[in-house]
C-alpha cells in the first residue's frame, strides 16, 4: 500500500471518529429494533435458508420488516398470555436441524461461525418461530370455518395437484376431505392473520431512525 | 490500532469484543433519567470487557425507560482498551396546555383544550400537535369561526423534558347560515323545512349565526318535524356547510328522504297514544325495524303484565306500504286480569323473608298497587336477586326458580306467585392464603380481607378483597401490582382454600413535583395541598387526592394531575399538576316568592293571625374568586322583597390554618325583616365563624357575632314602651354542632340528625342585654317494613335573660327580633307561619295604669317545645308519597312557663301546648320532594284582637287621657285547618 493511500484511509479516520457499535433502527410503539437485530436476523434467516450470507440493503431492509411484524406479535402474545414454546422444543428442533443438513458438530459450528451467529441466537429463533405458529393457530383457527360446498369446490379444482401429491393416486372426495379441509382452514387461517397485522401495523407507530430501512 | 482506523474508514465495524471498557461516557453529559433509573437501565462497567450485546441490551432498557428518542453507542479506542459512548437525545413530553385569544362562546375554553387532545405528561410527537392544532380549527370551524386562525406558541422547560403550549386563537367573525340547499324528495314545503331548523330568526327573517350547536339542532329540528308528522324512517343528512368568504355565509346543503307515515295501533286491546310512543322505540330511535318492533312488543307486555294482565300475549305486523303510509299493528290478545294477591318465598333459612322481598321487584296488591305489581320481566330480575344474593353469601349451588298459581284460592281474578329456593351447602373459606408478599405484609393485609377464614366463600367478597390489596399496594407505589385467585376444595365438605397470588411489581418513587399553569394563585396556597413530594412512594391514590384537594379550593376550573411518562421503565417519576385558573368573578342573580299567611296592611289590625299574602324577591349575589391569590372569597349579597332587605359581605378563608375542612368566614351584614307580623326588625351584624368538619357527618361551628337590633313599624301599644324600642347591641358567643347521619337529607329514609346550639350573650363581649341561649333539635328516621317511614323530631330551645335592666321584667329584656317565634310548614303545622306563642293582651302602661287594648299579635317567647311525628308511606307509584302527622308544641313565655297541659285557661293563657294532626302529599323531584300538607288543629289558641285600624287602636289607647276613640275587642283564633305548600320535606 503507497503511504499516500495509508495517510487519505488515516485522514477519514478522524473524519469518521468513533465506530458505531449499534444503535436505533426502528421504533416500534415503545420498543425499538437494533441495528445489531436487523443484521442477526439477515444472518438467521439466511442460515436457516441455506442462502449464502449477503447483508445487503434490500436484505436488511426485508429484515427489518418481518421484525417490526415480530414486535408487533410479540406484544399481542404477550399482552393476550398466549403460551410459549418450550426451549425443549425448540431444542428437540435444533437438534433435527443439526441432524439433516450437518454431518458433524464441526460442520454445523463452522456454518455457526461463518454467518457470524451461535447456537444460541438459532435456538432463541426456532424457539420464537415456534411460539409465533402456536399463537397463528389458537388466535385464528377458532375464527375459520370450511363448509362442505368449499372442500367439494377445492377438491373438483385441485384434484390432480392432489393426485400428484399422492403420487399418482387418485383420492375420492371422502378420502381428501381432511387434506382438503387442512389446505382450507391452512389458506383462511393465513388470510385472517395477515388480514390482523396489516390492521395492527396501520395502528402502530413505527419510526424509522436508520433511513436506509425504509 | 492501525487496523481499527483502516476498518472504520472502509465502513467495517472494529471488533472490540473483549477488550476492556476505559470509559462510559454520555453525550449530552446531562442525561434524563434519575441517577438509580440510569444505573439500572446501562448497566456496562469501567474496567468489564466490552460485548456488544450488552451496548444492545442498554440500548433496549434506556430506550424502555421512555426518556429517549434515539440511543447510539459509540466506541473508540483509548489506550488499551476502549471508551463507550452513548449519544442520545432526549424524549420531550406534554406540559402545560394553555390558550390565549378571546374566543367568544361558543366554543368555551375547556372544549378548545380538550378538543386538541395533548395530554398532560403523555411522550410528545409533532404530529400529536399537527393534529391538535387542526382539531382545534375544525372545532372553531364548525361553530361558524371559519376564518379562525390558530398559532401555537412552544415553550421548552429542558429540566423536565417538558414542552408548553399555547394557542393562541384569533377567531375572526362568526358567519351565519345562508339560505339551505334542500334535496330528496322532502314532502314537506321548503319554508316549513327551513323553519324548523331554527337558523333564521322568526319574524325578523334575519339569519342567525353558525354553532355547532345550532347546525345539529337544525338537523334534528327537521326530523323531529317529520315526526311529529309520524314519518319516523325520514332521513335527514347535512352533506355540506359550504363558505362564501364573501358575504361571511355558511350554506347548508341538506339531503332528505321522507319516509311514509308510520301508523302504529293496537288490535283487540287499547292502549294510549303517549303509551304507544313511550314503549315502542321506534319513536325515539326515528327507525324502524325487526328488533325494535320486538322491544315494543316485550315493553307491551310488560305494560299489561304490570297493569294486573299475566297471560298477556303481543305480537305484531307489519302491513304492506300503502298510500305513503306505513302500518304496524300490535295485536294485544290481554287475557283475563288477575290481581297479584300473594307472593310467597319458601326454602330460604339463611336470610329471612323480608330481607329477600327488600330486592324484590314483585309485590303483592296493595293500596299502593291495586293489582299487584308483576311482570315476567321483574320475575326473572327478582330471581337473580335473590340468586345473587345467595352466591355472594357462598351458597354457590343455590337454584332460585319461581311458579305462577293461577286462580288462587278457586278465584279467577286472583294469582300467586312462589320463589322456590333451593340453598345448597353454603361454602366457606377453610384457610386463606396470601402468596408473593412477605410474612410482615400478608400480617398487615389479613385485616383487610373479606375471604377469611370461616367466611362465606363468595366471588364478591373476593373482588373486594382484591380491590382493597390493590389499592394498598397503589397507595405505596406499586402501580403495577397485579392480583390472582385460585381455590381447591379442603378437607372438610364445603370447605374451600383460597389462594392469593400477589405480584407487587416494582416499587415507584416520586422524582419531583411539576406545578404548570399557575398565574395569580400564590404558590404557597398550592403547595399547602400537594402533600406529594421527592422520594415518596408514587401513590396514585395520593396524587388524586391532591388534586381533589386543588379543587376543592374552588379556584380552578381545571387540574390535571398526570404521571409524566406513565409507561416508561423508571423508577422515579415526575408528577404534574397542570392547572387552568376559574374566572374571578362569579355574579348570580335570582327572582322567586312566597305564598303565605304573612300577609295583611301595616295600617290595618283586623287579622293578627295573617292574611294570605305575596312576596315577591329579588337576590343578587356578586363573589370575588381566589381573592389576592390565597383561595379566598369575598361576597356581596343582596336579597330585596316585601318581607326583607337584606346585604351582606363575607369573606371566606377555606381550610383555615390548613386544616382540612376548617373554614373562617367574616361576615357583615344588614338585615331588615317583617317575616312576623308583629314588628319589623333590623339588624346590622359583624360576626367572625369558625366551622370544622370533625368527620363525614359532624361539624362544629364556633361563632361570635357582634350586633345591633332594633325594632321598626311597631304599632301595638305593648311594644311602645320605650326600652323595647331602643336599639340593643348585643355580643354573642356562640357554639353549634351538627351531627348527620341521614341516608338523605332531601328525603331520609334512615338515620339520625342532631344539632345543638348554645350561645351567650354577655356584657364581657359589649352586649347591652344578657340571656344565655340554646336550642337543640334531634330527629330520627326509622324503616317500618319496606314502603314505611316512620320520622319524629324534636324541638328544644331556651333563652335565659339574666342581668335584665332596670324597668324591665327578665322575660322582656330580651330584645323582641331575639325571641323564639316559631309555627309553620317546619315547625308546627297547628299554626300559619310565626304564630305561635305569646301575643298581645294589652299591659299597663305604668304602675297603676289601665291596660292598653289588647290586640293579639304573636310577641314571640323564651322557650320553644316542638315535637313532630311523621309517618311517611308511598300512595301512588314510585312518586306519590302520602304523609299522616301530628304536630304538637308552643311557643312560652319563659321556660318555667313550658307546659304540656292540652286546655287553654283563658284568652290571655298560650303556655299550653297545641297538637294538630294531618295529611299530606309529596311529589318526588329532582330537587326534592314538593309538599302540600293539610293540618288540623285541635286547640288552637284563642285571643282578644283589635277590629280596627292602627290609628283607631292608638285613639283608643286607654291611657290616652281623654281616651277618645272605641275600643273594638273582639275574641278570636287561629283557624283549625291550615294548608302549606313548600318543597322538601318537614324535617
Amino acid at each position: 500500500m503507497k503511504l499516500s493511500t495509508i495517510l487519505i484511509l488515516l485522514g477519514s479516520c478522524f473524519l469518521a471518529g468513533a465506530a458505531v457499535v449499534d444503535r436505533i433502527s426502528i421504533i416500534v410503539g415503545d420498543r425499538v429494533i437494533k441495528k445489531s437485530d436487523v443484521d442477526r436476523t439477515v444472518r438467521l434467516t439466511q442460515f436457516l435458508n441455506h442462502e449464502p450470507l449477503s447483508l445487503t440493503p434490500a436484505a436488511r431492509r426485508e429484515a427489518a420488516n418481518r421484525l417490526i411484524d415480530q414486535q408487533l406479535l410479540r406484544k399481542e402474545i404477550e399482552s393476550g398470555g398466549y403460551p410459549r414454546a418450550t426451549p425443549e422444543e425448540a431444542n428437540q428442533m435444533l437438534a433435527q436441524i443439526r441432524k439433516s443438513n450437518y454431518p458433524t458438530e464441526t460442520a454445523f459450528q463452522q456454518a455457526l461461525r461463518q454467518y457470524g451467529i451461535t447456537a444460541d441466537e438459532v435456538r432463541d429463533q426456532l424457539l420464537w418461530q415456534m411460539t409465533v405458529l402456536r399463537f397463528i393457530d389458537l388466535r385464528f383457527r377458532p375464527l375459520v370455518s370450511v363448509s362442505d360446498e368449499q372442500i367439494r369446490a377445492y377438491y373438483n379444482q385441485h384434484s390432480a395437484e392432489l393426485t400428484a401429491a399422492n403420487k399418482g393416486r387418485t383420492l375420492s372426495l371422502a378420502d381428501a376431505r381432511e387434506q382438503v379441509e387442512a389446505a382450507l382452514a391452512g389458506d383462511r387461517i393465513n388470510e385472517q392473520f395477515y388480514a390482523w397485522l396489516a390492521e395492527v401495523r396501520k395502528e402502530a407507530r413505527i419510526e424509522f431512525r436508520e433511513e436506509q430501512l425504509r | 490500532m492501525m487496523l481499527v482506523l483502516v476498518l472504520t474508514a472502509l465502513g467495517q465495524e472494529p471488533n472490540y469484543e473483549g477488550r476492556t471498557i476505559t470509559a462510559i461516557e454520555f453525550s449530552p453529559r446531562e442525561q434524563p433519567l434519575a441517577a438509580e433509573d440510569l444505573a439500572r437501565a446501562q448497566t456496562m462497567k469501567v474496567g468489564s470487557p466490552f460485548r456488544a450485546q450488552e451496548a444492545g441490551t442498554a440500548i433496549d432498557q434506556l430506550f424502555a425507560t421512555g426518556r429517549y428518542r434515539d440511543i447510539q453507542v459509540e466506541a473508540e479506542p483509548s489506550g488499551n482498551g476502549v471508551l463507550v459512548r452513548f449519544v442520545t437525545t432526549n424524549q420531550q413530553f406534554i406540559g402545560h396546555v394553555g390558550l390565549a385569544g378571546k374566543i367568544p362562546y361558543p366554543p368555551n375554553r375547556g372544549q378548545v383544550i380538550s378538543t386538541a387532545q395533548l395530554n398532560v405528561g403523555a411522550p410528545f410527537s409533532e404530529a400529536d400537535l399537527r393534529r391538535a392544532e387542526a382539531n382545534i380549527k375544525r372545532l372553531l370551524s364548525g361553530n361558524g369561526l371559519r376564518e379562525a386562525d390558530v398559532r401555537t406558541e412552544t415553550v421548552n422547560d429542558p429540566v423536565a423534558q417538558q414542552l408548553h403550549f399555547t394557542f393562541v386563537v384569533t377567531p375572526g367573525k362568526r358567519a351565519r347560515y345562508a339560505p339551505p340547499v334542500i334535496r330528496g324528495e322532502t314532502k314537506l314545503p321548503e319554508k316549513t323545512i327551513i323553519r324548523a331548523t331554527g337558523w333564521k330568526w322568526p319574524l325578523i327573517g334575519k339569519w342567525r349565526e353558525v354553532t355547532r350547536g345550532r347546525t345539529q339542532a337544525g338537523i334534528q329540528g327537521i326530523q323531529q318535524r317529520y315526526r311529529k308528522q309520524d314519518r319516523l324512517t325520514t332521513s335527514v343528512h347535512l352533506d355540506s356547510l359550504d363558505y362564501d368568504p364573501a358575504t361571511r355565509r355558511l350554506k347548508p346543503t341538506v339531503t332528505i328522504q321522507a319516509g311514509p307515515k308510520v301508523e302504529v295501533r293496537t288490535v283487540e286491546a287499547k292502549v294510549p297514544k303517549r303509551k304507544l310512543r313511550r314503549y315502542v322505540p321506534i319513536y325515539q330511535v326515528g327507525a324502524v325495524d325487526r328488533d325494535l318492533l320486538v322491544e315494543g312488543a316485550r315493553n307491551l307486555r310488560d305494560y299489561f303484565q304490570s297493569n294486573g294482565y299475566p297471560s298477556v300475549q303481543v305480537d305484531f305486523r307489519q302491513l304492506p306500504p300503502d298510500n305513503d303510509k306505513l302500518i304496524i299493528e300490535y295485536i294485544i290478545s290481554k287475557g283475563p286480569k288477575r290481581k297479584l294477591a300473594e307472593v310467597t318465598i319458601q326454602g330460604n333459612r339463611y336470610f329471612t323473608t323480608e330481607t329477600l322481598r327488600e330486592r324484590m321487584f314483585l309485590e303483592a296488591s296493595s293500596f299502593q298497587f291495586r293489582n299487584g305489581r308483576y311482570s315476567e320481566a321483574m320475575r326473572s330480575k327478582d330471581e337473580d336477586a335473590i340468586r345473587n344474593l345467595y352466591q355472594s353469601n357462598g351458597f354457590t349451588d343455590v337454584q332460585v326458580t319461581s311458579n305462577v298459581q293461577e286462580n288462587f284460592e278457586g278465584k279467577a281474578d286472583r294469582m300467586a306467585v312462589t320463589f322456590n329456593i333451593v340453598e345448597g351447602q353454603q361454602y366457606l373459606v377453610d384457610e386463606l392464603s396470601l402468596s408473593g408478599v412477605s410474612q410482615e405484609d400478608a400480617e398487615a393485609l389479613r385485616p383487610l380481607l373479606s375471604s377469611s377464614a370461616g367466611q362465606p366463600f363468595s366471588e364478591v367478597s373476593i373482588a373486594a378483597d382484591r380491590t382493597a390489596i390493590l389499592n394498598r399496594y397503589f397507595v405505596q407505589g406499586y402501580s403495577n401490582a397485579s392480583f390472582e385467585w385460585t381455590s381447591t376444595p379442603a378437607g372438610e365438605p364445603n370447605r374451600v382454600n383460597v389462594k392469593y397470588v400477589i405480584r407487587e411489581g416494582e416499587q415507584q418513587f416520586v422524582r419531583d413535583v411539576i406545578v404548570l399553569g399557575r398565574r395569580i394563585t400564590k404558590e404557597a396556597l398550592v403547595d399547602r395541598q400537594i402533600t406529594i413530594e421527592p422520594g415518596k412512594p408514587l401513590s396514585t391514590v395520593e396524587i388524586a387526592e391532591n388534586q381533589r384537594r386543588l379543587y376543592d379550593l374552588g379556584v380552578f376550573a381545571r387540574v390535571t394531575a398526570a404521571i409524566q411518562n406513565p409507561d416508561g421503565e423508571t423508577q422515579h417519576k415526575y408528577v404534574v399538576y397542570d392547572f387552568e385558573e376559574a374566572s374571578r368573578y362569579r355574579l348570580s342573580a335570582g327572582i322567586g316568592a312566597e305564598l303565605a299567611r304573612f300577609g295583611g296592611t301595616t295600617t290595618s289590625l283586623s287579622a293578627p293571625s295573617g292574611a294570605t299574602g305575596f312576596s315577591p324577591r329579588v337576590s343578587l349575589d356578586l363573589s370575588r374568586l381566589n381573592f389576592l391569590g390565597r383561595g379566598h372569597t369575598v361576597s356581596v349579597r343582596g336579597r330585596i322583597s316585601n318581607l326583607q332587605q337584606r346585604a351582606s359581605i363575607d369573606y371566606l378563608a377555606p381550610r383555615f390554618q390548613n386544616v382540612e375542612g376548617r373554614n373562617i368566614t367574616f361576615t357583615a351584614l344588614y338585615d331588615n325583616s317583617r317575616d312576623v307580623r308583629t314588628f319589623s326588625s333590623k339588624r346590622q351584624e359583624a360576626s367572625v365563624q369558625v366551622s370544622q368538619q370533625l368527620s363525614k357527618a359532624s361539624t362544629a361551628l364556633f361563632r361570635f357575632a357582634y350586633r345591633r337590633v332594633s325594632v321598626g313599624d311597631v304599632v301595638i301599644p305593648t311594644l311602645l314602651v320605650p326600652q323595647l324600642l331602643q336599639p340593643i347591641r348585643l355580643g354573642i358567643l356562640s357554639a353549634n354542632f351538627v351531627q348527620d347521619r341521614r341516608d338523605n337529607s332531601a328525603d331520609a329514609h334512615r338515620g339520625i340528625y342532631n344539632t345543638i346550639d348554645v350561645g351567650l350573650a354577655s356584657n364581657v363581649f359589649g352586649s347591652q342585654r344578657s340571656f344565655v341561649r340554646a336550642l337543640g333539635r334531634n330527629a330520627t328516621y326509622h324503616r317500618l317494613g319496606k314502603n314505611l317511614v316512620l320520622a319524629r323530631q324534636l324541638t328544644f330551645g331556651a333563652i335565659l335573660p339574666y342581668n335584665a335592666p332596670a324597668g324591665l321584667g327578665a322575660a322582656e329584656s330580651v330584645p323582641l327580633p331575639e325571641r323564639f317565634f316559631g309555627g309553620g310548614s317546619t315547625t308546627h303545622r297547628g299554626f300559619p307561619e310565626n304564630q305561635a306563642g305569646p301575643r298581645d293582651i294589652g299591659t299597663p302602661a305604668g304602675p297603676g295604669a289601665e291596660a292598653t287594648q289588647p290586640t293579639g299579635f304573636p310577641l314571640g317567647g323564651n322557650a320553644l317545645f316542638f315535637n313532630n311525628t311523621e309517618l311517611r308511606f308511598p300512595l301512588l307509584g314510585d312518586n306519590i308519597q302520602g304523609v299522616a302527622f301530628h304536630d304538637m308544641g308552643n311557643i312560652y313565655r319563659s321556660l318555667s312557663d313550658l307546659s304540656f297541659r292540652f286546655r287553654q285557661r283563658n284568652d290571655q293563657d298560650f303556655n299550653y301546648m297545641v297538637h294538630a294532626a294531618g295529611f299530606g302529599v309529596r311529589y318526588r323531584t329532582p330537587i326534592g320532594p314538593v309538599r302540600v300538607d293539610l293540618a288540623y288543629s285541635v286547640n288552637p289558641p284563642t285571643f282578644v284582637g283589635f277590629k280596627g285600624t292602627v290609628q283607631e287602636l292608638l285613639v283608643c289607647n286607654p291611657n290616652n287621657v281623654p281616651a277618645t276613640g272605641v275600643c273594638q275587642g273582639v275574641r278570636q283564633n287561629t283557624s283549625h285547618f291550615q294548608f302549606f305548600f313548600s318543597i322538601g320535606q318537614t324535617f
